[in-house]
Parts: C-alpha cells; sequence; structure tokens
C-alpha cells in the first residue's frame, strides 16, 4: 500500500511546474486545475522533500491538504500510543483480576466443614489469589461424593467464590442387616460397601425395595453369608406443583420443600397464569443417605 | 500477446516499420489513455494539450484532470468531448 500525499499549489505559469516536476521525477499520480491559479497535485510522500524544495525556489506557495497510506495508520498510533497502551493494560488487568480468586466463603450448615470443602477445592487446584478455571458442576460433585454434605452450590461473584453447603442427615435402614434394600426410587450416586456385595453401581437407575448390597461374600470361590456393612447416597428427582394467589419468589418455594425434605436442590420452577391464580410446577432432586452396620 | 498487441495484428499493423506518433484508448465519457507523451502543453478542466513527439494533441471537454503522469504516457480523465491530433 503506497503512501500519498495532497497538496495545493498556488502560482502563475503551473503548466511550467508540472513539467518542471515530472523532469525531476517526481510521480504525478493526480493533477487537477482549480481556477486559474490553484493545482491540486498528488504524489508519493517519499518525494515531499524535493516537491518542496522545486517550489520554494520558485514562487509557488505549497499547502498539504491531505495524505493517505499505511504510514497514516502508524501516525495515528504513534500519536495515541499513551493511551493505546493505557488501555490496553486496563484491559489486560481488568480479566487478569476478574478471573483471579480472592476470598472463598462458605455458607449453611456445612460451613462447620469449611476446611475440609477448601481441602477438596485445594485439590482440584481452586486456592485464594489464584487464578480460577475449574468447573463448578465437578466441584459440587465432589463435596457432595464425601457423603457429609447433602446440598452443595458453587457460585463465582466477582473476585469471591460463594459455596452454599448442608449437611447430610444419614437415614438408619431399619432392616435385616443381610440386605441393604433402597427406601427410595433414584440414582445411585455414591456406594460405600465394607461388608457384603454390591449388586448395583454408581449411576445405577434403583426402584424402591431394590436390593443394593446383598449379604454374602465369595470367599474361595464360595458365597458365604455376612452381614452388611456400607452405606448408599441415592439422587431422587421429583415434580410437584403448588397455586399461589400471587407471583412468588423462588426463595419461598424451597422453604416450603425444604420442610418436607431437607437434602435437596431445586433444578427449574416454572408458571403460568390462571386467571387470578399462578400455577408454579417445580422440579427438584433429593439426595438419601442410606447406611446399614457399623 | 497484450492487448493493443492483438488489434494491431487483426488490423495488419507492422508498428516496427511505422511508429505510429501516439496511441489512445478513449474509455467512453471516463477518459482518455494516451502513450507517447512527450510533455504536457497546457491544462485546465476544459481542455488539455499534450505535446507528442511529432504534433499535438488536443482533449476538449469537461472537468478534465490527469493522473499518473509519471513517464511517456498519461490518462486524461473527465467527460471528453473532442479529440484530435494536430
Amino acid at each position: 500500500m503506497k503512501n500519498f500525499c495532497t497538496y495545493k499549489i498556488t502560482g502563475l505559469n503551473l503548466d511550467f511546474l508540472i513539467e518542471k516536476l515530472k523532469r525531476e521525477n517526481i510521480p504525478l499520480y493526480l493533477l487537477k486545475k482549480e481556477g486559474k491559479k490553484g493545482l491540486i497535485i498528488t504524489t508519493s510522500k517519499k518525494t515531499e522533500k524535493k516537491l518542496f524544495a522545486i517550489t520554494n525556489g520558485l514562487c509557488y506557495n505549497v499547502i498539504k491538504i491531505g495524505e493517505n497510506g499505511l504510514f497514516k495508520v502508524k501516525e495515528f498510533f504513534i500519536k495515541r500510543l499513551s493511551l493505546i497502551l493505557f488501555s490496553l493494560i486496563f484491559f489486560v488487568s481488568v480479566i487478569i483480576f476478574n478471573g483471579v480468586i480472592l476470598k472463598i466463603e462458605v455458607f449453611g450448615s456445612g460451613a462447620v466443614k469449611k476446611q475440609e470443602i477448601i481441602e477438596i477445592l485445594k485439590n482440584n487446584g481452586v486456592k485464594e489469589f489464584l487464578f480460577f478455571n475449574a468447573e463448578t458442576e465437578k466441584l459440587e460433585r465432589e463435596i457432595l461424593l464425601t457423603g457429609d454434605f447433602s446440598f452443595c452450590s458453587i457460585e463465582k461473584v466477582g473476585n469471591r467464590l460463594k459455596i452454599n453447603a448442608n449437611l447430610s442427615k444419614k437415614e438408619k435402614v431399619e432392616q435385616k442387616s443381610y440386605s441393604l434394600c433402597s427406601s427410595v426410587e433414584g440414582i445411585i450416586v455414591s456406594l460405600k460397601v465394607f461388608k457384603g456385595t454390591a449388586v448395583k453401581k454408581v449411576g445405577d437407575f434403583v426402584n424402591k425395595g431394590e436390593e443394593i448390597i446383598a449379604g454374602y461374600e465369595n470367599i474361595n470361590e464360595e458365597p458365604k453369608k455376612v452381614e452388611v456393612l456400607g452405606e448408599v447416597k441415592i439422587e431422587s428427582f421429583f415434580t410437584t406443583q403448588f397455586i399461589f394467589t400471587r407471583k412468588v419468589e423462588d426463595g419461598l418455594i424451597f422453604r416450603i420443600l425444604s420442610e418436607e425434605k431437607e437434602d435437596l436442590k431445586i433444578t427449574s420452577i416454572n408458571f403460568i397464569e390462571l386467571g387470578d391464580k399462578y400455577e408454579y410446577t417445580v422440579e427438584y432432586k433429593s439426595y438419601t443417605t442410606l447406611s446399614v452396620g457399623g | 500477446m497484450s492487448f493493443i498487441e492483438n488489434i494491431t495484428a487483426k488490423l495488419g499493423l507492422d508498428l516496427g516499420l511505422a511508429p505510429l506518433p501516439y496511441r489512445a484508448i478513449i474509455f467512453g465519457e471516463l477518459g482518455v489513455y494516451i502513450e507517447n507523451v512527450k510533455s504536457i502543453k497546457s491544462f485546465s478542466p476544459l481542455e488539455v494539450s499534450i505535446l507528442l513527439k511529432k504534433g499535438e494533441l488536443v482533449i476538449k471537454g469537461e472537468n478534465l484532470s490527469i493522473k499518473n503522469y509519471t513517464g511517456f504516457d498519461l490518462y486524461v480523465l473527465g467527460k471528453v468531448k473532442e479529440f484530435f491530433y494536430k
């Protein structure tokens, strides 16, 4: 991309000047007359000094009226270098510092086990004063899989990591200790077998009453009856409906549900208007921990 | 073969034997391209007079300007009404 400059030259005998410039090898890209004494000329930026040197000695008045080409872009940046640099530094700082965790806060009943939560986060590369690039869902799953928490939600708000966690209540199953059966319908998210044989695995769907840990072990390739010792955590999905006479906040629905089930997480809330009433359809999941023996 | 050489070949002209005083291509009302230019005799928005090695070319029109006058050719841009050699 060539660099051009446009000049306005005023004086007499401009035709003579045109020939003079051509003889001096000044490239004339565009020539346009303006009245009797005016000439607009576009030439290369490189020959500017030569042009002025020639016209100076010959009673012509030369004014630069325009520039274009790559050098104009370069000049633009040079003139505004400090502004551009400052903007870049500011922009980069915002990105960097927004991604850094300055504080980890734990709320809810799970706050008593804050150190354990922080330890889990450390194992996943999440620490204060470090750049945060972990998946919150993965961290939540890891915290829940310890079995100590029934609910966990992680949210990054600016430079703070807010963790809302509730301790779980373990449900003692009153049944024969030769079998651990599910008391709810759902998906197994955690399974610890100390004695007995697991007939289901993590990720399996179980119906209510279905056996999860059987009371036998294979010793020397022969099944031997044993008392079951183990713990399982099941995630169950529910849908329920509420009707209100006004629009309500999600928090109210959560409080109402929490009175029936302690360990729950709402996955979606939708509502439709029915005249002067509002019908809310709520989907949520809750966790049930079953343990036997011990 | 260039465009000009193509045309001269079709017209049966042997440029080596009789070189032309000038060569010009007129682009409708946009302008005219001229080769073998020696110098510009006079120039105004209504008339451009060009000195050739032999003879003179006069171009009359409106809003005439000159473009790319760097070697022995140039473009005269603008509405060309008359074009004659003398």
